[in-house]
This record gives C-alpha cells, sequence and structure tokens, in this order.
C-alpha cells in the first residue's frame, strides 16, 4: 500500500531527478495524478494504479504489491524522455528502502509507453512508466 | 438471509503438532480406498469391487516467511528425519469438526521467481488412517 507515495518521496529526493524539473523535497514538481495549475514543465505525475495484497490464511496481509504509474511531461520529447530515464535510475530495481515511513521492499520497472497531449499553445510530449512496488502494510 | 453458510477456505489450516502451518495459501485433503475386482460370470455383466486398503494424503501449499512458527525450514526437519508428524485439519474452533492423523512428509518443493513471493509446497502421507472428530 501507498507505493505512489514512497515514489513521489524517492523521485523528490533523487537530484538526477529534481534537477531536472525543478525544486527538491516537497516544492519538486512531482504531484500525485494531476498537475498544478500553472502548468509548468517538466514535471512528473504519479498514480496507484493498483494495489494487491499478497494473502494467506494467517489473516491480513502484511506485504502489498503495488503498480504506480510515474508520467514524465514535457514541452519537447527530448526533456520527456531524459526525464524518464532519471526516473528508471533513481527507481528501478531500488530494494530495501523506506520513503516516507513506508518500507519498499522492492521497487522494479515493468514498461513504458508514449503519448501525448494537446493543449492549446502547445503539445505536450509524456512517458508514462508502470513499476510494481512491494511495501509493508504498517 | 442465505442459510446455507459455506464454510470458507481461509478459516480451515493445516496443524502439525498443534501448530498451524505459517501463511498457508491453500491446502487439500485425499481420502482413497483400492478396489479388487470381484466380478463373476453371476455379476450381470457389470463389474462388483471390495474395498481395500484405505490411503490419505494432506496437499499444502504456503508463503515462505523468515519469521514462520511452523513453516518450511520445520517441514524440512520433518523429511530429513522422516519423523511421523501428528496432523489435524481444523478451523480451531470448538464444536466443529476436525481431520486427524499421523504422517510423514513425503514431499517438499520450494518456488523462487524473480518477480514474486517464494512458496513451498508439500504433501503429508497419512499412515493409519484419518479420524473425524469434533474440535473440543
Amino acid at each position: 500500500m501507498k507505493g505512489n507515495i514512497a515514489i513521489m518521496d524517492r523521485l523528490r529526493d533523487t537530484s538526477g531527478v529534481y534537477s531536472l524539473i525543478g525544486g527538491s523535497g516537497t516544492s519538486a514538481r512531482v504531484t500525485p495524478l494531476f498537475g498544478p495549475q500553472t502548468k509548468i514543465f517538466p514535471r512528473i505525475l504519479v498514480e496507484l494504479t493498483d494495489s494487491t495484497p499478497i494473502d494467506s490464511k494467517s489473516g491480513a496481509a502484511e506485504m502489498d504489491i503495488d503498480f504506480v504509474s510515474v508520467m514524465s511531461e514535457a514541452r519537447t520529447y527530448s526533456d520527456a524522455r531524459e526525464l524518464a530515464d532519471a526516473c528508471r535510475t533513481a527507481l528501478d530495481w531500488q530494494a530495501g528502502l523506506t520513503l516516507n515511513d513506508i518500507y519498499c521492499t522492492r521497487i522494479r520497472f515493468i514498461s513504458e509507453s508514449d503519448y501525448r497531449e494537446s493543449i492549446v499553445d502547445a503539445p505536450i510530449y509524456g512517458i508514462d512508466q508502470t513499476y510494481e512496488v512491494i511495501t509493508y502494510v504498517t | 438471509m442465505p442459510t446455507t453458510n459455506p464454510q470458507l477456505g481461509s478459516e480451515l489450516k493445516i496443524y502439525i503438532g498443534g501448530t498451524a502451518i505459517s501463511n498457508l495459501r491453500s491446502h487439500g485433503v485425499e481420502l482413497t480406498v483400492d478396489t479388487v475386482d470381484v466380478t463373476t460370470k453371476d455379476s450381470s455383466n457389470a463389474e462388483e469391487v471390495r474395498p481395500t486398503i484405505k490411503r490419505a494424503v494432506m496437499n499444502f501449499e504456503a508463503i515462505r516467511s523468515e519469521n514462520a512458527t511452523y513453516g518450511y525450514e520445520d517441514l524440512l526437519t520433518a523429511y530429513n528425519n522422516r519423523t511421523a508428524v501428528q496432523v489435524e485439519e481444523t478451523n480451531a474452533t470448538s464444536g466443529h469438526q476436525t481431520l486427524l492423523a499421523t504422517a510423514y512428509v513425503t514431499s517438499l518443493s520450494k518456488s523462487a521467481p524473480f518477480d514474486g513471493e517464494v512458496t513451498f509446497s508439500g504433501t503429508l502421507q497419512i499412515t493409519g488412517g484419518v479420524t473425524a472428530g469434533i474440535d473440543t
């Protein structure tokens, strides 16, 4: 559970990521689901798309498998690509991290795809990456 | 209001020596009996059989945990030592049916995929028959 929050924490605190989007920590442009109305790019949107408990007959699950979508958006494709690559470096196969009090056994890159959005003043290029996050339920 | 009151699989566990196998995912109990063919010319062209030897096994699958109360390592010990264990299938609720037997660990397998949890499965071969009782 809360794998999306753990990933946002990781991205906000990784210099290779926040150097591309401006700010650091909570001021970095990494937000859940929606970006700020000011539409400043590049930016990262994070979405929890699925959370499945690792169940057994022993009771409530102690670990969940979360799938988190990390969307890197920019005004140019090359900027979006650079940001997505930085996210993958920050997240893929990271293990044993405690992020925002959430213990992540492992974060693993699953897949990615391009997308685009049409906004009146300019197109937005996006790369949607999916990560598997195994978290302890606390 | 439904009155069928079906039992849920999550309520039933396998206990070995009074301790439940930790993190069980599923289990099953198979009871069979061998038969001998006693068909004769007087059988009206229909097979006739008589039961002989009763056989029983319990199969299970569980998640391996580092801090299991009774887990893979305990079953491995029973397997290595070829030790007879007391097994019971029950929901540990007074007044409910239980199955009680003595068994040997005759198979133990482990699976460790790169993208999932480690699981193990095994077979408890029952010796001397199964006793059905009521949990007290």
